[in-house]
């Protein structure tokens, strides 16, 4: 008995470590988290290289949940504009689904210094849920 | 270094007020330099090959390959004035609608051509020999050029292997210009060998225009010296210098657009500069260069591309067309800009002190709708600011590259042609 006692406790880190990876965990590992302007999704995501350079190519790795689990059914469209200066990136950026609930965006270049925009749009059974952050890359 | 994060630094001369950086500015400024290292380009597999720039060198200042015999590649780009030709609007056959521009440090591009309508260095340069008012040439003579002289054809056959039999001229036509019937009515295979040895032969120029750098200015000594502390280092620059670089990269708001090592974002801006033929403009600039550039068999997604699926084709592929490119130019480099003039698309303005006074006033700016990019304003400086911001401009001035790129060469030793060629 107190040896079985001993393996369950051994193990159990583990389990909960692998049901965390397997389930997508209630929280990201990633730099930014911010919610829809709904409220009813949460985006994580962290640029490469980070904080975002001027005018250097980066990619992006973006999780999307929905109370604390990760989408299994939805499109993202990534986007991001300069709304002062009146124009938006020059390219359209290159997004594939890595897993569920998760995203890998190549192609993002932010050309010029200044406020930027970064708009994620989750698309849901035909409905369209935009999160949006600032930032200044400088 | 800590010194140089924590505080601000203070520079100046015993007899002129100190120049004074915030952080902010020096972590900008230190955006601006050293330049780095020629950036690889993948869709050219011989960018780095010395045998292709010797090859790419002779190819480059040889006029035999124009329709009189006359026009060369360093006709309008000329290595005494910084591979450019002073002139407004570039002259070949005819005078052409926009203004040479300097193929200094030109391998850093992201686009090339005002209107970025070539996306590698390779494909632009396939461009002037088949332009009615450059080379007026097609590819079919030039490849054919190539094939019949000796030194040619020896030094391209080791880089590339067999030329095609361009002396059959049953399958390879005199004069079948690459718009005319007798050119549709070669074989698909002919064809695509012709545009295979053309596009060989010019990215053998392109090796050789990824050789032509300067990138050590005085400034670039200014830089390292605010990187290392380095007191001899930062008297490189001047205090008007020194003043006109804090403009720049603050109040002027220049690094806007004339960002990194290159002080260019290598994107493309309709500033709204006066035409030079007076009225509004008509040239579309970007709007037209990129529809080019992704119909063009030479771009890197193309069959010629060594990289057709590489980032730099998924990017040609994904570029965002839209009505705000329509009159928008590729900002220039900013890099020894003092012996490039006359400046800007068209040539228009003759002096620095001609730019800058556009730049402080926005007088007769050419707006085109509410699609453009806003960006500009006024800056209203002074005289002595603007005199310190040409200062500064002139101090991004670097030695010329080596005399051994300056002139032509023989395309198998890249010795120049007089020089006699030792036997294998
Ligand atoms: C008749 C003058 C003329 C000749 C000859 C000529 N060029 Fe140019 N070159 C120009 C002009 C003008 C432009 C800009 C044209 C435009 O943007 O539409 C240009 C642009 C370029 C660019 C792009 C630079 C940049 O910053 O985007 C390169 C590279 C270049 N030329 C290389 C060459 C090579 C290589 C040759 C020979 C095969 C050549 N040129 C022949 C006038 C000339
Ligand atoms: C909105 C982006 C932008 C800003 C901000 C900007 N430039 Fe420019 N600059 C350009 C573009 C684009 C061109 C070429 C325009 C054309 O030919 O139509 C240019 C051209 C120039 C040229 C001529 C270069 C050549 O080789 O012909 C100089 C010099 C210059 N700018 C200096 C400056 C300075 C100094 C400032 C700050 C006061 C500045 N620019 C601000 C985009 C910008």
């Amino acid at each position: 008995m107190i040896r079985e006692q001993n393996t369950m406790n051994m193990h159990l880190p583990a389990i909960a470590i692998s049901l965390a990876l397997v389930l997508g965990g209630c929280s990201s590992t990633l730099d930014h988290q911010l919610q829809s302007n709904d409220r009813a999704y949460e985006v994580s995501w962290s640029s490469d290289p980070a904080p975002i350079p001027v005018n250097e190519f980066f990619t992006m790795d973006v999780e999307v949940r929905r109370d604390g689990t990760l989408l299994a059914s939805g499109d993202l469209v990534v986007d991001a504009a300069m709304p002062h200066h009146n124009h938006g990136m020059n390219h359209i950026p290159h997004i594939e689904r890595t897993g569920t609930g998760r995203w890998h965006v190549q192609d993002m270049l932010f050309h010029m210094p200044g406020d930027w925009e970064l708009y994620f749009d989750i698309k849901q059974d035909g409905v369209v849920h935009r999160a949006q952050e600032s930032i200044e890359v400088d | 270094m800590l010194a140089l994060c924590c505080m601000s630094a203070v520079l100046g001369f015993a007899d002129e007020p100190a120049v004074v950086f915030t952080p902010r500015q020096q972590r900008r400024i230190l955006q601006h330099s050293p330049v780095p290292a020629v950036p690889d380009d993948p869709t050219n597999d011989w960018d780095r090959d010395p045998a292709a720039a010797h090859l790419g060198q002779a190819l480059f200042f040889d006029a035999g390959f124009s329709r009189n015999g006359q026009v060369s590649c360093a006709t309008c780009h000329g290595p005494m004035i910084a591979w450019t030709d002073a002139q407004p609007l570039a002259t070949g056959l005819e005078t052409g609608t926009r203004h040479s521009p300097s193929l200094l440090n030109v391998a850093h591009q992201r686009w090339f051509f005002w209107d970025g309508r070539a996306d590698t260095l390779w494909s632009q340069a396939m461009h002037p020999i088949e332009h009615p008012g450059e080379f007026d040439a097609s590819r079919i003579e030039y490849v054919r050029r190539i094939h019949s002289d000796a030194a040619y054809r020896e030094a391209y056959e080791s880089l590339f292997g067999p030329l095609p039999p361009m002396d059959d001229e049953q399958r390879f036509p005199r004069d079948a210009r690459s718009d005319s019937p007798a050119w549709a009515a070669m074989a698909e295979t002919d064809r695509d060998q012709v545009n295979r040895a053309f596009a060989n032969c010019s990215k053998s120029v392109a090796a050789y225009e990824s050789r032509l750098r300067s990138v050590e200015s005085p400034f670039d000594v200014f830089v390292e010296g605010l990187r290392q502390d380095d007191e001899t280092k930062l008297a490189a620059l001047t205090a008007s210098e020194q003043r006109g670089l804090q403009l720049f990269v603050d109040e002027a708001g220049c690094r806007q657009c004339h960002s990194g090592p290159l002080f260019s974002d290598f994107e493309f801006h309709n500033i709204g500069i006066p035409t030079g033929h007076g009225g509004a403009p008509r040239d579309p600039g970007r709007f037209d260069g990129l529809a080019h550039v992704q119909r063009s068999p030479f771009s890197a997604h193309g069959p010629y591309s060594d990289d057709p699926d590489g980032a730099r084709a998924r990017r040609t592929a994904s570029i965002v067309q839209g009505q705000e490119h329509w009159g928008s130019f590729k900002t220039p480099t900013l890099r020894n800009i003092e012996r490039t003039a006359p400046y800007m698309h068209q040539g228009q303005f003759d002096r620095l002190e001609d730019v800058l006074a556009f730049y402080n006033t926005l007088e007769d700016m050419q707006l085109q709708d509410h699609h453009q990019e806003m960006v500009l304003k006024p800056l209203e400086l002074t005289d002595a600011q603007l005199a310190d911001l040409a200062a500064f401009l002139r101090s991004l001035t670097s030695p010329l590259p080596p005399k051994s790129l300056m002139g032509p060469v023989d395309p198998r030793t890249g010795k120049p042609p007089s020089e006699p060629i030792e036997g294998p």
